[in-house]
């Protein structure tokens, strides 16, 4: 099976060399480093791992070997960004080799970040502030601390009527 | 809806702030004064009779002649959004709904949760989630002559320049409560009032005893920062993307653990000098 890069429920923009996509199903962000993209945009399905290597090696002028194309493959995978995945996803040596040659090859990273709620993306609730919200309004928003337990978030916890500050 | 519609509401007000109108109406007039005080900054008031969001505030407290205390009540819509005994728990709420969604819904405007100041002509953002320090560095630059633009929101435009969120700095008490200080008791000019161009970009988390060694960020890495302290991120993506697109093109972004604000606030402000005489 040939890999075939996911576009659909994609948005993309590209930002000084690296490529921004946005997943619109499960609102995540993702950049990718210059090869990277390169490799996700020849992945059309037709395409043979190894004709997308050279390819991709032509574009860029970085050498793109099986190992190489391997690891990027199976982080756009992981990423979500491809609809088909080739066998060649399975690393015939142990994966810190492969990272290894793969880290030879600039241009692969793959940075993500989860979108937040609006709600996520302000400032903290106090405890009290959290406590006094009916359970239909829990605003997820991080609690602040002192006061309420580090890491916890303003959530509906069970059947309770009011919100509550625990872990997400 | 119809239910709450029939309780004696005998006061309100309507505001339009960044494209977004809001209504909120209260069986207390004497609370409106509050109330205007926790609209978000550059709310106008206005007229007509369709809002975006209609809140509802009914102040309970001590009814002597039966001994009852009643629950001072919130809602949104006719969603029950808090109810408490504690007045202030009720305003609190009150201002950071009013605040989050004329945020999330502005229509020609992006909201990052960010700190901004301004500097020789540029600004500085500071993205981060609560209790990063925002407050605290951004009044650590304002102390070394930055001008205040916001603790709270960076507002981008289509451009990607940043416009003033003029409420006046919250400050944690020890009971965790955000209260507004004056500008002027941080020694701090006037807020700035013109939008600006972004010159620099610092994500800084506070960890006491570290000291400053940022990394630069590439700039996709920097616009997937900045999205994720980006408030419509989820709601209008496309549009987040842009700005924050146009914010990274023009503006390098570093990350990086900090230690003291005052230390960090000189190399930001060396930095984004540099930056811009570099430019």
């Amino acid at each position: 099976m040939n890999p075939r890069a996911r576009r659909k429920g994609l948005l993309v923009q590209e930002v000084a060399g690296e490529t921004l996509l946005y997943d619109l199903d499960r609102h995540c962000a993702h950049c990718l480093g210059p090869v990277l993209a390169e490799v996700w945009r020849r992945c059309n399905g037709r395409r043979s791992p190894g004709q997308i290597a050279r390819a991709v090696e032509r574009r860029t002028g970085q050498p793109m070997d099986e190992h190489a194309l391997a690891v990027a493959l199976r982080r756009l995978a992981r990423a979500r960004l491809l609809e088909a995945a080739p066998v060649l996803l399975e690393p015939a040596r142990g994966r810190r080799e492969l990272l290894k040659k793969a880290a030879a090859v600039a241009g692969l990273t793959l940075v993500s970040v989860s979108a937040p709620r609006a709600s996520a993306a302000a400032s903290c609730t106090t405890l009290a502030a959290c406590q006094a919200l009916g359970n239909k309004f829990c605003t997820n928003q991080p609690c602040c601390t002192p006061g309420a337990p580090a890491g916890t978030f303003c959530n509906k916890k069970g059947s309770a009527t009011f919100c509550n500050c625990s872990p997400p | 809806m119809d239910k709450l519609d029939r309780l004696g509401w005998v006061a309100g007000l309507t505001f339009t702030a960044y494209g977004v109108r809001v209504g909120v109406r209260t069986n207390d007039p004497s609370i409106l004064d509050r109330v205007r005080a926790a609209l978000p900054p550059g709310a106008r008031a206005s007229s007509g009779r369709g809002v975006d969001r209609l809140f509802s505030l009914t102040v309970g407290g001590h009814d002597a002649a039966r001994n009852l205390r009643r629950f001072h009540l919130l809602y949104a819509e006719s969603e029950q959004l808090v109810r408490s005994l504690d007045l202030d728990d009720v305003m609190a709420a009150l201002e950071t709904d009013l605040q989050l969604h004329v945020a999330e819904f502005a229509p020609r405007r992006v909201f990052v949760h960010a700190g901004v100041v301004g500097w020789r002509g540029r600004a500085i953002l500071l993205p981060g989630p609560s209790h990063a320090g925002k407050t605290t560095l951004v009044a650590a630059l304002v102390r070394a002559g930055a001008t205040y633009y916001s603790d709270e929101y960076a507002v981008l435009d289509d451009s990607g320049r940043v416009h003033p969120y003029p409420r006046d700095p919250r400050v944690r008490g020890e009971d965790d409560r955000t209260r507004p200080v004056a500008l002027a008791t941080l020694g701090a000019a006037p807020a700035g009032r013109t939008p600006l161009a972004v010159g620099l970009v610092a994500v800084a988390r506070y960890r006491a005893g570290a000291s400053w060694r940022p990394r630069p960020l590439s700039p996709g890495q920097g616009a997937l920062d900045l999205l994720a302290h980006t408030v419509p991120a989820r709601l209008r993506p496309e549009r987040a993307l842009a700005a924050l697109q146009r914010v990274v093109a023009q503006a390098p972004a570093w990350k990086g653990t900090r230690g003291e604000a005052d230390e960090t606030a000189a190399w930001l402000l060396d930095t984004a000098a540099r930056q811009k005489g570099g430019a």
